[in-house]
């Protein structure tokens, strides 16, 4: 009994393993992964004939693991040949495992964080200017088109080409490049002197002590400062009849050769020949002021459907407008960029215009990534900008830019459109507006309002409170009622209040103008600005929280 | 014990279906030939697969982008609401990843094509019913058809595979290499020269005349393939043919819009594909309640030159809505058909078309320069639509300039513009390579003219990639250089 039992076990069994050997597959042995992607420090490994070397330096500076590990980040990898002709050129080396002091090792990594980016990149989303994320180095790199021939033949920071673009990994892209990229050192004079086209101007720049004035870095905080130059060549003051800085300064300061002196002035001539932040051409505003680094003066931007230009006149009657040549133009340094102008660029005085503020797009925050937190000051960290416009108190908070495609709020398609500016409850943040020209202006605010966890603004105007209290808990429904669009827009604007705008709306295609959070509060319609210059809107909480702001606008009041 | 048994009678049903379950693999034949084999029958299953060749056009797919890669790399439409691949291709940024170059829906008509072709003796033979002309008008169809595919693939690709076998058996060369321009162009030029033999001159039934390929037809497109490929006087006679037939006329100005477009089928037409069903791809391009493209800023300006042009304002675009109201619009008073009234015929070849091919070989050809009759004959075209008489300076670069303007004018919006661009621009090794550039000029805005211009740079750069996955799956196939990136 008991046998017949365990014969029909063991038969049973034995059937049973035919049965499963019957069906046996082919992928036994095979080790499954949820993705078939490897990383980017695989990738690299698995093409030796033309990463090994690139390898190698990752390895050596420690970064290597991080690149095998999960992350979300560009790689631009110079090729075998690229590094070959780097060690060589650098240290007479042939191979990276001959470097082995401090210093060499240091600089390695410095190469590493200059070539890596904390974001994916594609080839697609390249511009003739900046890449929109910083490397770990704090950099922008620049991308350019102007060699034609295609994606494929675009410059990296001008001296590199691609080899091969957005091979695709499971942590980011890889972009191989034919040269290593040199770490920007020199400020924005140096790199503009070495470029050998621009020499009046930089002596120009010597005389007048702002040689040393842009070639900061760092300011007193440590805190990374930041320059544009726009910049006329030998050949555009050639055009103009100067042929030497001695011309020049007999055409902008015949009288008056104290160069140092801020009233002298070809002092104010080359202070108007800068701003203090990054602008790539992309960063020009669409239509709006720059403010240089002459006091109390702005460069106007406007982009027509064709080009760039600087200081138009709105007349139309002449063309006296300035623009940038591409081919001398967006070309990065350690602390800034540098521009050449097509004609002589003047100090310009604007009429007051129509201008919209829109905080996300102020050049110190709209270079942002969006949705990630920002500190301020933190000139340690890698990537931080440390932000110093706007300011808040308590010093410290946090700031983030919002796209939300739900919502109608301001923006370019240069940022992708409907941004907002974010933070926490703080006591105040306050702004430098752009400059403004002396006139008298209505100033609207407008934010993602009708939430109770929203705070209530008072705003301050240089130092004093003006126009009434902004409770950013109401939204227009919450002031005029559920039939808040029949609202006819006198009662509306009496109660201190203008729909949103007609020309933003969410990706369901509602407009500003339709929605009830988005409605523009009136702080004062007669600010009275008796002077050009830029000033500074504080917005003092009197309650506090969580604080999405959108935009200022400023409008010409007759 | 009885448990036991109940156990391995168990046992036994499993082990049964155990190998069940394995045993196919042992089917060897493989599963179409029985099909393939039952359906080449008899003449009607002959016109159904011809009729099939027809309806594989008749897809979106197909006709999407017949139409974009016709108009988005020139500058006659702009985006409203298009994809991103369809503003890369509007700015020629087009990678092989781009679904936009996916060619699967061409090559599955030429396979439809190449099964007609090899199938149908076969099934000629079995129906007694079915005589040898028709099995030939049948061929010459699926030829025509499969013509027109590789000319399309060619303006576009430049170098393709040649497939002319069908993949109905494992027999087949599932790995083909690219064949050059010149040998596609000469296979197409045999084939459309045997299919106008044996095709028919026409249908009774309307539908039938213009939407299957007649005598007209393969003419039609083998005179654009004579143009493409620079034999003007072969462009000469083909078109001359089809002129000498007499089957077709140009509408009367006052119906141009109307009888050519809106109710489509006109008597200038000579292939127009038929949709049983909605033409998605106008309607989702076109229609006025959501439009994916728009006219370019500069559209109004092409007519202004003459103030009765028929082909203007609530004709070509709508000025006040800023459309394309060529297939979207109802008639002059500025109605639109709605979302599902697009039964727009896609109009290929049209009368006015063979007399301006004509025109371009007469400006052209070395032997057989005709300036006067390539005036003439635009003319016809230019009068007809704006009352006005042709008044150009009777040169080889005035004409060729007012021949490229009229049929920008004539065909605006019918994918014909870029070819037009193309052709213009690479005689004589591109040295006209202008009229593509200066697109630059249209297409770009304050910050990304050096990028676009950059992209339009290289001549390369104007035939497309092939996409990805065909390279990974056919190591055969090489891709454009231009577009290498490894």
């Amino acid at each position: 009994m008991k046998t017949t039992k365990l014969i029909t076990w063991i038969g049973g069994l034995f059937a049973f393993m035919f049965i499963l050997n019957s069906c046996n597959d082919n992928l036994d042995g095979s080790t499954f992964f949820t993705t078939d992607e490897m990383t980017i420090a695989g990738t690299l490994e698995s093409n030796p004939e033309k990463f090994s070397m690139y390898v190698d330096i990752l390895q050596k500076t420690e970064f290597y693991t991080a690149f095998q590990s999960y992350g979300s980040y560009t790689c631009f990898a110079p090729t075998n040949i690229a590094v070959q002709e780097f060690l060589q050129e650098k240290w007479n080396v042939s191979s990276v495992d001959e470097l082995t002091s401090e210093d060499q090792i240091e600089f390695l990594k410095i190469i590493v964080k200059f070539h890596t980016l904390p974001t994916k990149r594609a080839a697609s989303a390249f511009l003739e200017g900046r890449i929109d994320e910083l490397t770990y180095t704090g950099d922008y790199l620049t991308t350019s088109f102007v060699g034609g021939g295609g994606i494929a033949n675009v410059e990296i920071n001008r001296e590199a080409k691609l080899d091969q673009y957005d091979i695709v990994t499971n942590n980011g892209l890889i972009h191989a490049i034919d040269r290593v990229l040199s770490p920007f050192v020199d400020a924005v004079p140096k790199v503009i002197e070495d470029a050998g086209t621009h020499t009046i101007f930089v002596e120009a720049l010597k005389q007048t002590g702002y040689y040393d004035v842009f070639s900061e870095i760092y300011n007193e905080d440590g805190i990374r400062v930041n320059f544009t130059i726009l910049a006329e060549s030998d050949a555009i003051y050639a055009e103009n009849g100067i042929n030497s800085f001695a011309d020049l300064a007999a055409v902008i300061s015949p009288d008056n050769s104290d160069y140092l002196d801020v009233n002298n002035e070809l002092n104010r001539f080359i202070a108007y020949h800068a701003a203090s932040d990054f602008y790539y051409s992309a960063d020009f505003p669409e239509d709006g002021f720059v403010s240089t680094v002459l006091p109390k003066n702005a460069i106007k931007s406007l982009k027509t459907d064709k080009e760039l230009k600087i200081n138009e006149t709105e007349t139309g009657t002449n063309d006296t407008w300035t623009s940038l040549l591409a081919e001398q133009s967006n070309l990065p340094a350690k602390n800034g960029v540098y521009h050449t102008v097509n004609k002589l660029l003047t100090v310009f005085t604007p009429k007051p215009k129509y201008q919209i503020f829109d905080f996300p797009l102020t050049p110190a925050v709209g270079k942002l990534a969006f949705g990630k937190w920002y500190g301020p000051n933190e000139p340690n960290e890698p990537y931080s900008h440390g932000y110093t416009n706007p300011r808040v108190f308590p010093t410290g908070e946090r700031i983030r830019i919002l796209r939300q495609s739900k919502n109608p709020s301001y923006g370019t398609p240069q940022d992708g459109g409907n941004t907002v500016f974010n933070m926490g409850g703080v006591t105040w943040v306050e702004w430098d507006t752009p400059v403004l020209p002396k006139g008298k202006y209505e100033v609207r605010v407008c934010g993602n309002t009708g939430n109770n966890g929203r705070p209530v603004f008072q705003v301050y105007w240089d130092g004093q409170p003006i126009g009434s209290q902004w409770d950013m808990r109401d939204n227009l429904q919450d002031v005029f009622g559920s039939n808040w669009k029949d609202v006819d827009s006198l009662t509306m604007r009496q109660a201190g209040y203008v729909r949103g705008l007609k020309t933003v709306q969410t990706n369901q295609g509602v407009t500003a103008y339709d929605s009830s959070g988005w409605g523009r509060f009136i702080v004062t319609s007669d600010l009275l600005c008796p002077e050009q210059r830029s000033h500074v809107i504080r917005f003092e909480t009197i309650r506090s929280g969580g604080i999405p702001i959108d935009y200022v606008e400023f409008v010409p009041v007759n | 014990m009885k448990l036991n048994i109940i156990k391995i009678f168990a046992i036994v049903p499993l082990l049964i279906a155990s190998l069940a379950s394995c045993s196919s693999y042992l089917e060897l034949e493989p599963q179409d030939n029985l099909i393939q084999d039952e359906f080449w029958q008899n003449k009607e299953q002959v016109a159904s697969a011809v009729a099939g060749c027809y309806a594989s056009m008749n897809q979106s797919g197909f006709t999407d982008r017949v139409l974009k890669w016709g108009e988005l790399r020139a500058e006659m439409l702009v985006s409203v609401r298009a994809g991103n691949n369809e503003r890369n291709m509007m700015k020629n940024f087009i990678t092989p990843t781009n679904s936009l170059v996916n060619w699967n829906n061409f090559y599955a008509t030429v396979n439809y094509c190449n099964l007609v072709l090899e199938f149908t003796d076969q099934a000629q033979a079995k129906d007694l019913s079915f005589t040898e002309a028709e099995a030939a008008t049948f061929k010459a169809e699926a030829l025509a058809i499969r013509s027109l595919v590789y000319f399309i693939l060619v303006k576009n690709f430049k170098e393709v595979p040649l497939v002319l076998t069908a993949t109905a058996s494992n027999q087949v060369n599932f790995y083909p290499a690219k064949s050059s321009e010149s040998e596609i162009i000469e296979q197409i030029v045999a084939d459309l020269k045997k299919a106008v033999e044996d095709l028919n001159i026409g249908y009774e039934a309307i539908g039938y005349d213009k939407g299957r390929m007649t005598k007209g037809g393969a003419l039609s497109i083998l005179a654009d393939v004579y143009l493409w490929s620079e034999q003007y006087n072969e462009c000469i006679n083909a078109t001359q043919d089809i002129i000498d037939s007499g089957r077709y006329s140009l509408v009367d100005g006052s119906e141009w819009f109307n009888s050519i477009f809106f109710e489509g089928n006109s008597s200038e037409g000579i292939f127009e594909l038929q949709f049983d069903d909605i033409n998605k791809t106008y309607q989702n391009a076109f229609y006025f309640g959501s439009p994916t493209y728009a006219p370019f800023g500069g559209t109004k300006e092409l007519y202004v030159e003459f103030l009765d042009d028929v082909r203007a304002d609530k004709a070509t675009y709508d000025e006040d809505l800023n459309t394309v109201f060529k297939f979207a619009g109802i008639d002059e008073t500025g109605l639109y058909r709605g979302n599902d009234e697009f039964y727009n015929t896609f109009i290929f070849y049209r009368y006015a078309e063979v007399l301006l091919m004509q025109a371009e070989a007469y400006i052209f050809s070395t032997e057989n320069q005709n300036l006067n009759k390539a005036a003439e004959l635009i003319g016809q075209v230019h009068e007809r639509a704006t009352g006005a008489p042709f008044n150009v300076t009777i040169d080889k670069t005035s004409l060729s300039n007012a021949l490229l303007l009229e049929r920008q004018k004539e065909f605006a919006f019918e994918s014909k513009r870029w070819y037009d661009l193309l052709r213009f621009a690479r005689r004589n090794n591109f040295e006209d390579q202008f009229l593509i550039t200066d697109l630059v000029d249209l297409k770009a805005g304050p910050d990304d003219y050096e990028q676009i211009l950059s992209f339009y740079s290289d001549a390369e750069s104007y035939f497309l990639p092939i996409s990805q996955n065909e390279i990974d799956l056919n190591k055969n196939l090489l891709q454009n250089p231009y577009y290498e990136n490894n």
